[in-house]
């Protein structure tokens, strides 16, 4: 009798994306370079797992949270300033 | 990770999330959530790493065209409503921009607003985002103009580049109050009208929004880099580097670098700025002077005799980026 196949899934969120995706057992950056288009995630965005900052090599667990964190962002009128902050 | 079709006669929209859509004119990176449905072109280096897949026909492709389809559920008035009473207070109080961050619930279906925290002037905000509250997707941001039109900026542009998503603009000029509303996706903008995300009764909500107080003040930091040093400076003598490069003195051009030999300020720790000519046989050049970090402005006659000096620190033009540049122990050669 077949055994039936479990995936192991991710909830990755980045601002208004939010996708369940097969990524248990994958590191945070491999992932973070695989969804950067697909998501659109900026270079400065902050990998949070289960509400906690965690670095490139963390390696995704079944059923975690991965956020892709938007620190900061700068709205204004004419060139993009380097203030305030 | 994400499959790959092929837009051919038999082709029909298929239900995930992100896909990849082979088409006669080039591969199109396919996104589509309850908030809109997108085609963005895949640049070249994606569509070569797609390459694997089986060579087509390419006469039995169809085409496709790039595009962003709204599909937002409808957002209440009542949001509006609560974010222009947020600007409009924060205007009359700090006289300064305000930005505000727009949640959805996809629990409840409904949008929520949120302030972030954020340090504002009267032509730019910068703000904070962060973690998404639990449950809670974040779907776009709204912030304001003082005193100016509603329209996105370069620098609202450069903003949207990786927050996909809708980004509203309010206009606040005087009485006048206008409203500009994009889709961003994949860098690209789709202008909407208003009456696309609020219905019809969006221009008298924004007309009417503002009477009320609102919470949320706490939340802005209003700054005015331009203290009042810099402000007398550039009021007498033009904006800082609006000068000229070159003087006529006594009917001779100097340029500035001959000017500061010529006053005996040379040295190796100041850096020219611009002159000008002030009239009646005066002149002023300006400089930064790197040890005491100070815009000097030195007004001279035409025998090069000083007259006046006036100085200001260098934090009035650069804000909280003083405090983040690496000045160093002071030498000369540090910098």
């Amino acid at each position: 009798m077949a055994t039936p196949t479990v995936i192991s899934t991710v909830a990755v969120v980045h601002g208004i994306h939010r996708l369940t995706l097969p990524l248990a057992g994958r590191a945070v950056g491999g992932v973070r370079h695989a969804l950067a288009s697909v998501l659109n995630i900026g270079q400065d965005a902050m990998a949070v797992v289960n509400g906690s900052p965690v670095g490139e090599d963390y390696i995704l667990a079944p059923d975690d949270h991965l956020e892709f964190v938007r620190l900061a962002g700068e709205k204004g009128v004419g060139l993009s300033s380097s203030y305030p902050r | 990770m994400f499959p790959v079709y092929v837009k051919d006669a038999a082709f029909c929209l298929p239900a995930d999330p992100v896909y990849y859509l082979r088409t006669r004119n080039g591969l199109y990176l396919v996104k589509q959530n309850r908030f809109f449905r997108s085609a963005i072109p895949v640049p070249d280096e994606g569509a070569a790493a797609l390459a694997a897949a089986p060579p087509l026909a390419m006469a039995e492709l169809l085409t496709q065209a790039e595009e962003i389809i709204p599909t937002f559920p409808p957002i209440p008035l009542e949001i509006l409503e609560q974010a222009v009473t947020f600007f409009v207070n924060i205007a009359r109080t700090h006289g300064t921009e305000a930005v505000a961050l727009l949640y959805y619930d996809s629990h409840t279906n409904t949008y929520r607003l949120a302030i972030p925290r954020q340090r504002a002037s009267d032509t730019h905000a910068r703000y904070e985002v962060g973690v998404t509250p639990e449950g809670l997707q974040r779907v776009g941001t709204l912030h304001s103009h003082v005193g100016d039109a509603a329209f996105h900026s370069e620098a609202d542009r450069v903003d949207e580049q990786a927050d996909d998503g809708l980004h509203i603009v309010v206009g606040l000029r005087g009485e006048s109050r206008s409203l500009a509303c994009v889709l961003a996706v994949d860098g690209r903008r789709c202008t909407l009208a208003p009456a696309t995300l609020f219905g019809e009764g969006w221009t008298h909500a924004l007309q009417a929004a503002g009477q009320a107080p609102s919470g949320g003040s706490e939340r802005v930091t209003p700054v005015d880099p331009a203290g009042p040093g810099r402000r007398a400076l550039e009021a007498r003598y033009g904006v800082l580097g609006s000068g000229r490069q070159v003087l006529v003195i006594a009917g001779r051009p100097y340029a500035l670098t001959e000017v500061m030999l010529a006053l005996g300020l040379a040295f190796e720790d100041t850096r020219v700025i611009d002159g000008e000519e002030l009239g009646g046989g005066f002149f002023v050049i300006r400089f930064f002077d790197w040890e005491t970090r100070q815009v000097v402005a030195l007004e001279f006659d035409r025998q090069f005799r000083p007259q006046s000096e006036t100085r200001v620190h260098i934090a009035e033009w650069m804000g909280d980026d003083y405090y983040d540049f690496p000045w160093g122990a002071w030498c000369a050669w540090s910098l």
